[in-house]
């Protein structure tokens, strides 16, 4: 996406210090919608970067799930503080990823969607079913982090300020990984893979490479999550759930690593928390959008700004 | 005790069966996996809810009608939605994602989120031995069984079948052939979600219906498929009866992690065999006719 480069900072800074400010002027359900936004964008640019390497998942939530249970686990029941509990929960996320990566990844195309798909039902039906991990009903009772100097978590101010930098940090992360010889590589291996493959790149290292980012960067924001939400549950992470994580990336543009997320995710979630007193209305909505997108405007909402500026040129 | 679970297993593999035939069929025309499949079940189940109470007709009025309805709904979305994103992976599946969360959002704003029960063919049980089984879990098995010799009959030995196989096999060559390629794809999509339709009205009157029954059947049967190997019906065969091998001894022997068994198995094999049991390599369609 050729966006400038300075208006690119700008946006950046004008989020930033939205966020900075947001809890003295916007009303608390704003507050909740700007951290929701950070959660999905996060969300959606770690389901972007497995595209990127040319597969398509749809297990998602299993990261999230993983994440999150492992962080409340680590601070219900062995009394972790919560800033290691949230590393530990991304650190296992990456393990597990690892482990399973290396054998799913040997599929491909549409071997690899539909086994995602089933690992992250298996995961969530496992969960399910042991008892340490509370069964169907799940976990609560995770207790809120300290203060921070000025910064209070009993208040949304803290939970803002900790989704922005995770968010922040994504974001960098995978900027920076776009602009380097390593997302040269991926998108190589995405677009032709038998080109890349004959230039002498070792496939499977970078898939898993990317796809361990991938569940990392997944799994800390579902281990924020949790804690942030106060308490976790199998029926949580159904498949809605993966399915979320593609649809911000799809409404707002695969073309780029990080805006098009960050767009798709800020309209689904002012739909998702207008539209949850209807029930039915939001996945049917989201179903006519993810449709309509894909047939009128493939490459996201974020190619509009392009057609506009030529429109006027 | 082993006869029970024996029994178990055979009654519930062929639901498997019934269940993933339909999905394995439109993926070996359309190469790719229809993740609507478990929501066209799902739908055919709510309808033949409405055509049985709201109408109150006939048992197979009923089934016929929401067949022929759910049906006619699947292969006007292949006609529709499918087929002009021209068969690449990523648009389609989206595609197809759009369509499982406009089927579930229009079954809760109509029916609302609640599980329901569906009315029972038969009633009664049966003793076989020491055992006693259900009789509507037999009449589904029998159902599924007289359903797939109908189907290998059909693929078989009439010419529509013959030219559906051909199309499976190479598109442009059975096109060369003088075989309506788009008419086959539509109605591989429509004897799918029949199929589906048939499943669901079958095993939702078993267990419970609700709007989101649709993910799990979904999931059952594409581990199934993935295990047989992707548009192989045989596949789909055998590896329903191992899948339901899991489910049901599996079960019995290691309790309510039997999930993790079937999921370990399917890896192991696709470990062995990266296009499972019985599966077609099939040529890739990526970034082309944009």
């Amino acid at each position: 996406m050729k966006m400038n480069r300075l208006a690119q900072w700008v946006i950046a800074i004008l989020i930033l210090g939205f966020f900075a400010f947001a809890h003295t002027f916007l009303p608390n359900r704003w507050q909740h919608i700007c951290i929701m936004w950070a959660i999905w964008s996060i969300a959606g640019i770690g389901w972007l970067v497995i595209l990127r390497v040319g597969e398509f998942s749809c297990g998602q939530a299993a990261f999230l799930c993983i994440g999150g249970y492992s962080a409340s686990v680590a601070m219900l029941k062995f009394d972790c503080p919560f800033w290691l509990a949230l590393l530990l929960g991304a650190a296992l996320c990456s393990i597990i990823a690892l482990i399973v990566g290396v054998v799913i990844l040997r599929l491909r195309g549409l071997y690899f969607l539909v086994i995602t798909f089933v690992f992250a039902e298996i995961v969530r039906l496992t969960i399910a079913a042991t008892d340490y991990l509370g069964a169907s009903e799940g976990l609560w009772g995770m207790s809120i982090p300290k203060n921070i100097g000025l910064i209070t978590f009993s208040t949304k101010q803290g939970w803002l300020y900790l989704f922005i930098f995770l968010l922040m940090i994504t974001c960098f992360a995978f900027w920076r990984v776009e602009k380097s010889r390593i997302g040269r590589i991926y998108s190589y291996i995405g677009t032709s893979p038998d080109l890349a493959q004959s230039f002498g790149i070792y496939f499977m290292k970078y898939k898993v490479q990317a796809f361990v980012m991938s569940a990392f960067f997944t799994g800390l924001v579902g281990a924020a999550m949790a804690v942030y939400l106060g308490a976790i549950g199998p029926e949580g992470f159904t498949f809605y759930y993966s399915l979320v994580a593609q649809i911000v990336a799809i409404l707002g543009g695969v073309g780029s690593l990080v805006w098009g997320p960050l767009l798709g995710s800020f309209l689904y979630t002012i739909f998702d928390e207008y539209l949850v007193y209807v029930p039915g209305a939001r996945s049917l909505i989201m179903g006519m959008l993810l449709i309509s997108v894909i047939f009128f405007l493939p490459e996201g909402l974020i190619s509009l700004q392009r057609k506009f500026l030529k429109r006027r040129e | 005790m082993t006869l029970d679970i024996l029994i178990f297993w055979i009654v519930l593999s062929l639901n498997y069966v019934l269940l993933a035939t339909g999905l394995t069929l439109t993926v070996s025309i359309m190469r790719i996996v229809n993740l609507a499949h478990g929501n066209f079940y799902m739908a055919g189940a709510y309808v033949f809810l409405v055509f049985f109470y709201q109408a109150k007709l006939p048992y197979g009025i009923a089934l016929l009608l929401s067949i022929l309805c759910v049906g006619g709904l699947g292969m006007l979305t292949e006609a529709k939605l499918y087929r002009p994103l021209g068969g690449r992976i990523e648009p389609s599946i989206v595609c197809m994602s759009g369509v499982l969360l406009v089927l579930e959002g229009i079954a809760i704003l109509i029916f609302g989120p609640d599980i329901r029960g569906l009315p029972r063919l038969l009633t009664g049980t049966i003793t076989i031995g020491k055992t006693v089984v259900n009789i509507e879990r037999i009449s589904v098995a029998a159902l599924a069984l007289l359903i797939i010799t109908g189907l290998f009959y059909f693929l078989k030995y009439t010419k529509l079948g013959k030219s559906i196989r051909a199309t499976a096999q190479d598109r442009e060559a059975a096109s060369l052939m003088g075989i309506n390629a788009n008419l086959i794809s539509s109605l591989s999509m429509g004897i799918g979600t029949a199929l589906a339709v048939i499943a669901g009205i079958q095993i939702t009157a078993v267990y419970h219906l609700s709007p989101f029954v649709g993910i799990g059947a979904l999931g059952t049967s594409i581990l199934i498929i993935t295990l047989g190997g992707m548009g192989s019906i045989i596949g789909a065969l055998i590896a329903a009866f191992i899948i339901g091998f899991c489910d049901s001894f599996g079960a019995a022997i290691i309790g309510r992690y039997h999930h993790l068994l079937s999921f370990g198995t399917v890896m192991l094999i696709l470990l062995l065999r990266p296009l499972g049991l019985l599966g077609i390599p099939f040529i890739e369609v990526r970034g082309k006719g944009k």
